[in-house]
Parts: C-alpha cells; sequence; structure tokens
C-alpha cells in the first residue's frame, strides 16, 4: 500500500504545484493555450465516461459543451445571474439534456449511436444559431461576467488558470473514485458485453443512462467555464468540429484511461499551436496525423507506451518464462463464432 | 396548389441525390462495417473535378465521367492508407479514420482549390420546363433519371450478378465467405471504390445546381448518413426510399417553416425514426446473436 499512497501523494502534490505554477505565468499567448487545454481535457473526461468506460459513442458533445456555455450566457447577460448559480444551473441543465438524449438512444448501439448523438449536435448548433430571440443567433452573446471567487478576480488569465487546473484535479479524482465504485464496474460490465450485465442483474438501460448524464453535465460544467474565461461565445465554438476533435483527443490518448485524455488533450493542444507555423496547410497535416495515429495506434498513445514501458521492464524480470498468454483476438473470435 | 407540387418536386429533385450518396455510403457500410464520414467529401471530390474538366473546355457528360474516375482513383488510395489496414480493428477507429480523412480532404481543397465557391453552367441548369404552373430545371430532371438508373443498376449488380452475391456473400459473414473463397479484401476494394465512385457522380450532378466549394460535403455526408438510418444500414430500396423521404421534408420545412430550421427538423424526424423503429424503416427486425 505504501508504493500506491505514495503514487497519490505524488500526484496531488503535482496538481497543487500545478495550480500554485500557474499564477507565476506572464506569457498572455501561453496563458490562453492552457486554459483553453484544460477546458478541452473537460471536455475531454466527460466522453471517456461514455466511450472509455461504458463503450457507448458520442459524436455530438459539443452540443451538451454548448448548452452549458448558452446557459450561463443567457442567464447571466439577460437575467443578471450571479456567474456561479448560472454555472450550477448550466450543469444541472446539461445533466438533464444528457438524460434526455439517453432515453431514446440508449436502445440503440454502435453506429445508429453515433448518428443519433450525432444529430443531437446538429440540432442543438442549428437552434443556437437561429433561435434568434434567445441565442442571439450566430452573433452570439457577449459581456459575460467574469466569475470572482472569494473576492479574487479570475478575470486575470494567471488565476482563471490556477481554478480551472483545480477544477481539472478534482474531476480526475471524482471520475477516479467513480470508476472504482459499483457504478465504474457495472458500466464495464455492460461495456464489455452487455447481454452479460443484463443477465448478472446490472440494470442496463439505468447505467447508461447515468453515464449519459454525468457525461452531459461535465461537459455542461466546461461549457460554463469556457463561458466565463471568453465572456464571449457563438455557435461555431459549438458545431461538429468540435464533437469530432473532442472525441479524437479521447481516442487518441486512449479511451478508457484517465490518463489517455488527458495525454491526448495536451499533445493535440501541442501539435494546434506547433501547426500554426504552416499557415493554410495546418488542417491538412493534421488530418494526415490524424489517420496516421489511428492506422499505427489503434489503441492510442497512452496505453501503447505503456505497454511498451511494461514489456521492456518484464522482459528483463521474466526473460527465463515462456509466454503463456492468448493473442485477445483469436479467443474472442473463437467465442463469436 | 402548384406550391404544394412545386415543394414536392423540388424535394423528389434532392431526394434522388441523397439517395445516391446513401447508396454508396450504405453498400460500403455493408461490407465494410465502415460508418464512412468522408463521403461526402468525394461527392465535392466529383463536382470540383466536374468544373475543372469542365474549364478544359469538354462537355459535361465528359467530364462527369473523368472526375468519377478521379473520385475512385483517390477512393483507392485512400482505401489503402486509411482504411485497409484497420480492417481488423474496432469500427470505432475506422470512423475515426473517415473523419481524419474527411478533415484532410476538405482542407487539402481548401489549400489546392480555395475556398471560394465556383459555378458550374452547363445546358441543362439553364433550361427549365414549366408544367402545370410548376417550374424544373432540366438539371433536376437529369439528376432523378441519373439516380435512379444508377441504383436499379446497383440493385441489380448486387441481386443478380455473381459478383453481387460474393459481395452479399462478404457482407453477411466475411470469415466464411473467405472460408468459401471468395475474396473479402478485394471485394472490400471494389466495393468501397465502386461506392465512392457513385457519390463522385452525385457530386458532378449537383454542381449546376448547387455551387462547387470545399465544404460542401459536409452537410451531404450528415443527409446521406441520416437518409441510411431512415431506411435501414445496407438495405438499398431502403436508401432510395430514405433519400426521398428526406428531401421531402427539407422541401416541406424549407417551404413552410424556414430554411434555417431544415436541418434541425430533418434530425429531429431522424429522431422520431430512431425511438418508435430503431431498425430503420424499411428493415426486417432481427435479433440479437448472443
Amino acid at each position: 500500500m505504501t508504493k500506491t499512497r505514495l503514487f497519490y501523494t505524488a500526484i496531488t502534490i503535482l496538481c497543487i504545484v500545478c495550480s500554485i505554477a500557474s499564477l507565476y505565468i506572464q506569457n498572455l499567448y501561453l496563458l490562453r493555450v492552457f486554459i483553453l487545454a484544460a477546458i478541452t481535457a473537460i471536455l475531454a473526461l466527460s466522453v471517456n465516461i461514455l466511450v472509455g468506460y461504458t463503450g457507448q459513442i458520442s459524436l455530438g458533445h459539443a452540443g451538451f459543451f454548448g448548452i452549458g456555455a448558452y446557459m450561463v450566457g443567457i442567464l447571466n447577460v439577460n437575467y443578471h445571474i450571479s456567474f456561479w448559480l448560472c454555472m450550477v444551473i448550466a450543469v444541472l441543465f446539461s445533466g438533464l439534456m444528457g438524460l434526455i438524449l439517453g432515453l431514446p438512444t440508449t436502445k440503440l448501439k454502435g453506429h445508429f449511436l453515433g448518428i443519433a448523438t450525432l444529430g443531437f449536435g446538429v440540432i442543438v448548433n442549428g437552434v443556437l444559431n437561429n433561435w434568434m430571440q434567445v441565442t442571439g443567433g450566430p452573433q452570439g452573446i457577449r459581456d459575460i461576467e467574469s466569475p470572482t471567487l472569494f473576492t479574487i478576480p479570475l478575470e486575470y488569465g494567471n488565476f482563471f488558470l490556477g481554478f480551472i487546473v483545480a477544477c481539472l484535479s478534482l474531476l480526475v479524482l471524482v471520475i477516479y473514485l467513480l470508476i472504482k465504485s459499483p457504478i465504474g464496474r457495472a458500466w464495464s460490465c455492460l461495456k464489455q458485453d452487455e447481454i452479460t450485465a443484463y443477465v448478472t442483474g446490472i440494470h442496463v438501460y439505468r447505467y447508461k443512462l447515468l453515464a449519459f448524464t454525468i457525461s452531459g453535465s461535465i461537459a455542461g460544467f466546461a461549457g460554463s467555464l469556457f463561458a466565463g474565461y471568453m465572456t464571449f461565445i457563438s455557435p461555431d465554438t459549438f458545431d461538429l468540429n468540435q464533437s469530432i476533435s473532442i472525441i479524437t483527443t479521447v481516442i487518441l490518448g486512449g479511451s478508457g484511461t484517465i490518463a489517455g485524455p488527458l495525454l491526448g488533450t495536451a499533445l493535440l493542444a501541442f501539435l494546434n499551436e506547433w501547426l500554426r507555423n504552416f499557415d493554410e496547410l495546418r488542417l491538412v497535416i493534421y488530418g494526415i496525423i490524424l489517420v496516421a495515429v489511428i492506422v499505427f495506434i489503434p489503441e492510442g498513445i497512452y496505453p501503447f507506451f505503456k505497454n511498451k514501458v511494461i514489456s521492456i521492464f518484464s522482459k528483463r524480470k521474466k526473460a527465463s518464462q515462456p509466454n503463456t498468454s492468448i493473442e485477445p483476438h483469436a479467443g474472442k473470435d473463437a467465442v463469436n463464432e | 396548389m402548384t406550391e404544394l407540387i412545386q415543394i414536392i418536386v423540388n424535394g423528389m429533385a434532392n431526394g434522388a441525390l441523397y439517395a445516391l450518396i446513401a447508396l454508396g455510403l450504405t453498400l460500403i457500410y455493408g461490407v465494410m462495417n465502415l460508418s464512412n464520414f468522408a463521403q461526402g467529401e468525394f461527392a465535392m471530390i466529383g463536382a470540383f473535378g466536374t468544373y475543372y474538366f469542365m474549364q478544359m473546355h469538354m462537355n459535361y457528360l465528359m467530364a462527369m465521367i473523368l472526375s468519377l474516375i478521379v473520385a475512385g482513383l483517390i477512393g483507392f488510395v485512400i482505401h489503402i492508407l486509411a482504411f485497409h489496414p484497420l480492417r481488423k480493428s474496432e469500427p470505432l477507429n475506422m470512423m475515426l479514420s473517415s473523419l481524419g480523412v474527411s478533415v484532410l480532404l476538405v482542407n487539402l481543397s481548401q489549400y489546392l482549390f480555395s475556398p471560394n465557391p465556383k459555378v458550374v453552367s452547363n445546358s441543362f441548369s439553364e433550361d427549365s420546363i414549366q408544367a402545370f404552373g410548376v417550374f424544373l430545371s432540366q438539371q433536376r430532371i437529369l439528376i432523378v433519371i441519373v439516380s435512379l438508373i444508377l441504383c436499379g443498376f446497383t440493385y441489380w449488380l448486387l441481386e443478380r450478378s455473381k459478383f453481387g452475391r460474393s459481395v452479399r456473400a462478404a457482407s453477411l459473414d466475411p470469415d466464411t465467405a473467405t472460408l468459401y473463397g471468395i475474396p473479402t479484401n478485394r471485394i472490400a476494394f471494389i466495393t468501397f471504390v465502386f461506392g465512392v465512385a457513385l457519390t463522385g457522380i452525385a457530386g458532378g450532378l449537383t454542381a449546376p445546381i448547387y455551387n462547387v466549394y470545399p465544404t460542401m460535403g459536409i452537410s451531404l455526408t450528415l443527409k446521406a448518413f441520416v437518409v441510411v438510418v431512415l431506411g435501414g444500414m445496407g438495405n438499398i430500396p431502403g436508401a432510395i426510399m430514405g433519400g426521398f423521404i428526406v428531401g421531402l421534408i427539407e422541401s416541406f420545412s424549407a417551404g413552410y417553416v424556414s430554411t434555417a430550421f431544415q436541418d434541425v427538423i430533418v434530425f429531429s424526424a431522424l429522431f422520431l425514426v430512431l425511438i418508435i423503429k430503431p431498425e430503420g424503416i424499411l428493415s426486417k427486425v432481427q435479433g440479437e446473436k448472443v
């Protein structure tokens, strides 16, 4: 136990150091990149609950992101409700939307689920773009109040970054606890095989709904943070490309792990900034890298390197032992046929 | 009354186009188990091909044939690089790979051809027929005719020919098909190129009606997916019917509600179908294998 305890202590200290260190970053450009990356990381974690732990697909997560951001924008600007109350309402409301989306879609699987969630994203984007009276249409909403936390004004990038890193760390903890709880075990069971889960007595439908609700509310939380940081929101941020880039982040990093989406976010944020050197070819190269990574490392970057490291160490230790592991695909095929 | 007929006629013309794109999509889905999000991009390639070949003073028909060949060739290369290596991998990975291909193709064409819309005009697009007070451009009639012919041809190919039998076998159960000596990998190749070329034709057909620009494929992909889900995955008559349904919903919502909410209404209809009958309107119910 001491080893794992040491590990957790190290991670906690790392999070605290990160939060404090963020107060001393002077470069405004860097601050912006870090804050947006942290928001993307929260989104990636929320998609990971669906894709990685429950075995569902969401191609419309920008919808939840947008709902969260617009809830804050509309309530704050039109009704002058304080930012924190708006945030709570936004999180609850996007969770509710997750539940509502889940009601019909939890009965779907695979490609159908993908297309249905994609439809959700398109519908939300269409409503944001065209419901002029409430959402302001393509012009979006301006002048959202910057939040103040215990008299600390978060409109300064440093404070906001510190706050958001703290939020991210807390969220990672919460998700970790959730995954280790009976709920997480039920999720991983129904990810492996729904029928088996059903036979075991897991209420598959309810657990999937729960996953949609939690995932939606976390994405809404990311949206409300985004609204608080940018103070200006418009529908372009919450389009199909956003949904796609969120799920790409998760898959590239490695779905079903906590470190995977975080690593994916960090790599893609870095890649995006680095590719700015290429101007117009930026997204072309992005597309090529995306395809290349999926073709060569389909399981994701984090599990790939983790397995590499493990295999290097285990080779030294167990060089004499015969290899008894069975290739997973061989067994799976034999069972299915 | 004439307004209603006009709306129906326009909807049918668009529907035929969606059916053609969805046909390629549903074929590829059936054989490769791939939701190809880059499908609309091949329509874009077909449209750009038609534009540039017509710039070289070829006639419309010649330009379309050449651009369908170009779309097929690009599809071939993409299949080798992006999809063939993933054939044993999870469907989700293939789907993401197709998303990457879509990003790549859209932005490459933006880089090469500039984002400005281009106008293709042929002899069909200027003339229109007027009957019972309804206007219909010859191009739209051409779209309906070509789409129906191609759908019919594909249906015949799948149901009656030897090649079609092996395609159906490969889509039912690739492993068993391989045991019976059917080259499933080659079938997947041919199906992908064929499906993509069909979409290329669809792109060439839309070019004179709508402008040609790099992001034109994205909305076509979305529509084609709605069509495929409505009609049932891997179901050709379903795809044709779904195409007409989507086209009609779209033109009715444009005519009576608003053009802005067109996509919202189409996708809401999709949700409705998914809630009531998740297997698609025309498909037979299949039990799940345990």
